[in-house]
């Protein structure tokens, strides 16, 4: 039991459907054990409401609590695992990234600020590990390591890390062969190069970087193939001729052969979509501009996020910013549909009033097994994550993470092969780390 | 705020305005006595200070006088208000001796001169309703051309055997007056329609999207003569009171409700009548000055307008960094110093109950007072990398608007306040948000950054492309003084 920070986290993994609306409306199980003084009036309300709502008691199950927490067979609730207990699960600060590793595991990596290090944690059914991918804490001497990072994991469940070393802005990439990290400089990016933003996929098995470049500006591309090689993406051309400034936000995703990258151009405020194959890259304004007659729609694309759905077929969300709006596209039948998530619209209570929270500010995209999108969303307006999760009708049903006591920061999400999601994000402090916490999704009562 | 534009879809207002949403009358042009003066030398000095006019040949019977041009020159005019409450425009108009030939067949040419001294150019415009409906510049009668002190010299006894002087010396009046009234009365309409636009009376629906939500805005303005409404429709709408000329108009608009809006009825304060004389503006007038004043009551109309129309629930994502200083956050609330970092600084309102608007002297020259209760300010900044809501800011707000020294009728955030507030900051929970100066100037960057360049009133038209050179306050009635523009039709 937290005293201090988030409280206790409680999940269901079978969450019915009256579960689920009661958890969109943020009456969530959690809230119930977890408000620190509650008022009696409120209790008993609660409960009420909980008690028609829900079917089954909420009972978690193992390996489906939060980071740092087990399931207690006795109580039914998630307690923190007392031997990863609070200050020994390392906190984070920055960017990270969730990957899948074989069945349900799956593992986190970012800076831990603490140890100056790149820390590496893996999620089993039953228990959590930590180690030091680099930085002091892994023994390296060279000061900070992986304040700037990205992960992911091939198909196979082999995880692939690249990082920054900051002393030098130098970029490292590492996977895992077996059990053991395989770690080598990408000696063909030169020190102090490597900007604020880092992107890493995989295209036919190989790993390819891609920064922000803070020499030669716009992105650079490393790629691993008998060696590293550097290149620059071409930016779009723009009308009339204003410039390009690419880099801040950046996404990429792989399938096979295929390669896609995302970003956003500060000058004309458009989300820039990129594809590499034989004949190199190409790239081309897909939000922000009228394709037809070029005006401008809006300050579009910062953050963005890439997914493929089963079929290999790219996904796209990013934020509408100077509407304040979550947008997702994919490719349906040869045709480009998209769709607003989101527009962080809020009835004011006891007035007809709509209000709209600032969304979108970070975000991640998924395809769920089902083949339908998830949508990890940044509620800004009050530090909380929201997953909107694609229906049957194809719009957009929003769950609301449970509330920790805490500001909840940077979502992340990875679909799972049994159908859920697992939600992740940083329970920030007032010094700016955060602790990483997990909420595991599952959506039923929807024939697929 | 683009209260009124922005892509907006017009079409005609098909059903009247609700007597409600009218504010009768909510504006005025006003004229004063020294202003009246600009007219006439604007005219002048559009129409031309020296014209030719040309003259054809005159066919006097065996006796033709040829064709010629006379140089004329127009001197300063003088502008009245005649007792019917037109615009008499006065012009001095002179000319050199002109040389003239009267040719006789088959004899040599004969010549003679012809001067005016002293003549004038009379120019009598109403602004008045037209039998259509509509209101123009017209003029009342002809324009008058009268020589006081003209004479024709035939020395050489020219028109002696024809006797035709009086035919030559009309002749040359009306080439004169031809020639004069062809510029000036196109020029003298042209003015007036500057100062007091006939194209402002209109009657339509404005389509616009606010936020993502479509908003019909519907404008019905009239022009109405002040003190007792006259029957004649073509009389006048213009009125002289000894002190200034002065048009009203009333001022009808209807909006549909946002959702970010509440729904309340519209205030429906009454507009208290024109003072017995105009302020005395604070900058000699130099070209076309007029005043355009608005009463509280249509102010507060089109405050509780722009409101009900969502134009206040207004937010920028970026930019607001610029008005405030570089330590901002920490500043106004401590334990922000660890958090927020560098970077871009947005700011979003929700306004709540309808605003109230009055009308204040700020120094020599007027503004106007919003109080905006109930009212939400959010504030966000990137906290470990990622755009976040850092402080909320729940009050009621005062936010001091002045006329900018720009063109169109804009507006420019003097000043903006928050009490009673409540403040919290969803990245910091349990952190206590204290008040103090550092806050108050967040809050002022803020507003600024939000509603910068945007505070116009509806139709920038009311101005065209006029420039505000000062302001006055008349008890609840804002006077703008406006110079120059371009009539918009």
């Amino acid at each position: 039991m937290a005293h201090h920070n988030t409280g206790r986290h409680v999940t269901t993994r079978r969450a019915d459907t009256a579960c689920e609306l009661a958890t969109a409306w943020g009456l969530t199980h959690d809230r119930l054990v977890t408000d620190r003084r509650p008022s009696f009036a409120f209790l008993l309300s609660l409960g009420w409401v909980l008690s028609l709502a829900c079917s089954e008691p909420p009972r978690c199950e193992e390996g489906l609590c939060p980071a740092g927490m087990s399931c207690v067979a006795a109580t039914g609730l998630c307690e923190e695992d007392q031997t990863l207990a609070g200050a020994a699960l390392p906190l984070l600060r920055g960017d990270y990234s969730v990957v899948s590793l074989s069945g349900l595991r799956y593992a986190t990596v970012g800076y831990a600020p603490a140890q100056k290090s790149l820390v590496w944690t893996e999620h089993g059914p039953d228990h959590i590990t930590t180690s030091y991918l680099a930085g002091p804490a892994a023994g390296g001497d060279q000061g900070a390591v992986g304040v700037l990072s990205a992960a992911l994991s091939s198909p196979t469940g082999v995880p692939h890390v690249v990082w920054m070393r900051s002393s030098d802005r130098t970029l490292w990439y590492s996977f895992r062969d077996k059990d053991k990290w395989v770690t080598e400089a990408i000696d063909k990016v030169p020190p102090h190069r490597v900007g604020m933003h880092l992107a890493l996929g995989l295209q036919s098995g190989q790993p390819v970087v891609a920064f922000a470049d803070a020499i030669d500006g716009g992105i650079s591309i490393a790629r691993r193939s008998q060696g590293w090689s550097l290149s620059s993406l071409p930016a779009p051309p723009t009308q009339p001729d204003t410039g390009v400034s690419m880099g801040r936000g950046l996404a990429m995703s792989g399938r096979g052969g295929a390669l896609a990258l995302a970003t956003y151009d500060a000058v004309g405020g458009d989300l820039i979509l990129a594809s590499h194959a034989a004949s190199g890259w190409q790239s081309a304004r897909f939000a922000g501009v009228d394709s037809t007659t070029g005006a401008d729609l809006g300050d579009v694309g910062t953050p963005c996020s890439l997914a493929r759905d089963v079929g290999g077929e790219l996904i796209v969300a990013w934020r509408h910013r100077s509407a304040n709006e979550v947008w997702v596209a994919r490719s349906s039948g040869g045709e480009i549909v998209r769709r607003r998530v989101s527009a962080g619209n809020y009835q004011l209570p006891g007035r007809n009033v709509t209000r709209r929270r600032v969304v979108g500010t970070a975000l991640d995209v998924v395809v769920r097994s089902d083949g339908r999108i998830a949508v990890a969303l940044q509620d800004a307006s009050r530090a909380r994550i929201v997953v909107a999760v694609e229906t049957v009708s194809g719009d957009f049903k929003r769950y609301e993470v449970p509330a920790t006591g805490s500001p909840q920061i940077r979502p992340k999400l990875l679909a799972r092969v049994d159908g859920s999601v697992v939600v992740s994000w940083l329970d920030l402090r007032s010094d700016g780390a955060g602790r990483l916490a997990t909420w595991i999704l599952n959506i039923t009562g929807e024939t697929p | 705020m683009c209260a009124l534009g922005c892509g907006a879809e017009v079409s005609p207002l098909t059903t009247p305005i609700p007597a409600d949403r009218v504010v009768a009358p909510g504006l005025w042009f006003v004229l004063t006595n020294i202003d009246l003066q600009h007219l006439p030398a604007a005219v002048r000095l559009a129409a031309g200070k020296k014209l030719e006019a040309s003259l054809a040949p005159i066919d006097l019977g065996g006796l033709k006088i040829s064709a010629t041009t006379l140089p004329l020159t127009v001197g300063e005019g003088a502008a009245t208000i005649t007792k019917s409450q037109d615009v008499a425009l006065v012009f001095p108009v002179s000319t050199s001796p002109v040389p003239l030939a009267a040719v006789a067949p088959g004899q040599a040419a004969c010549a003679l001169s012809w001067q005016a001294k002293s003549a004038s150019l009379v120019l009598t415009l109403r602004f008045g309703r037209l039998s259509s409906g509509g209101v123009d510049i017209v003029l009342t009668e002809s324009p008058k051309f009268t020589v006081e002190s003209g004479a024709l010299t035939d020395s050489n006894q020219c028109l002696a055997k024809s006797g035709s002087a009086t035919t030559v010396t009309a002749h040359l009046a009306n080439a004169a007056k031809s020639a004069l009234s062809a510029s000036y009365v196109k020029a003298a309409r042209t003015a007036l329609k500057t100062v007091i636009p006939p194209a402002l009376e209109t009657s339509v629906a404005v389509s616009l999207d606010v936020e993502g939500q479509p908003i019909t805005a519907e404008i019905q303005t009239k022009y109405r003569k002040l003190g007792p409404i006259s029957t004649k429709s073509a009389d006048s709408l213009l009125v002289h009171n000894g002190s200034f000329a002065a048009i009203g108009m009333d001022l009808g608009v209807d909006v549909s409700r946002h959702s970010c809006a509440l729904d309340t009825p519209p205030p429906q304060l009454v507009a208290q009548p024109l003072p017995v004389k105009a302020p005395q503006p604070v900058a000699a007038g130099k070209v076309l000055r007029r005043a355009l004043v608005l009463d509280r009551a249509a102010l507060s109309h089109l405050a509780w307008s722009a409101a009900r129309g969502g134009v206040l629930c207004r937010g920028v994502a970026s930019g607001v960094e610029k008005r405030l200083p570089a330590n901002w956050a920490a500043n106004a609330v401590p334990a922000l110093s660890h958090l927020v970092d560098a970077g871009d600084v947005g700011a979003r309102f929700w306004p709540g109950k309808p605003p109230t608007v009055r009308v204040i002297s700020i120094g020599s020259q007027a503004g106007v007072e919003w109080h905006l209760p109930e009212a939400v300010l959010e504030m966000t900044a990137p906290v470990a990398g990622v755009e976040m809501v850092v402080l909320r800011v729940e009050g009621n707000f005062r936010l001091v608007i002045r006329p900018e020294t720009a063109l169109g009728v804009a507006f420019k955030i003097v000043s903006a306040t928050v009490d009673s507030a409540v403040l919290s900051s969803p990245v910091l929970p349990s952190a206590a948000v204290g008040d103090g100066p550092a806050l108050q100037k967040a809050v002022e960057g803020a507003l600024q950054g939000i509603f910068s360049g945007a505070l116009t009133l509806p139709g920038g038209a009311l101005a065209g492309s006029a420039v505000i050179v000062g302001s006055s306050r008349v008890a609840d009635q804002l006077w703008l003084w406006l110079e120059g523009g371009a009539t918009t039709r």
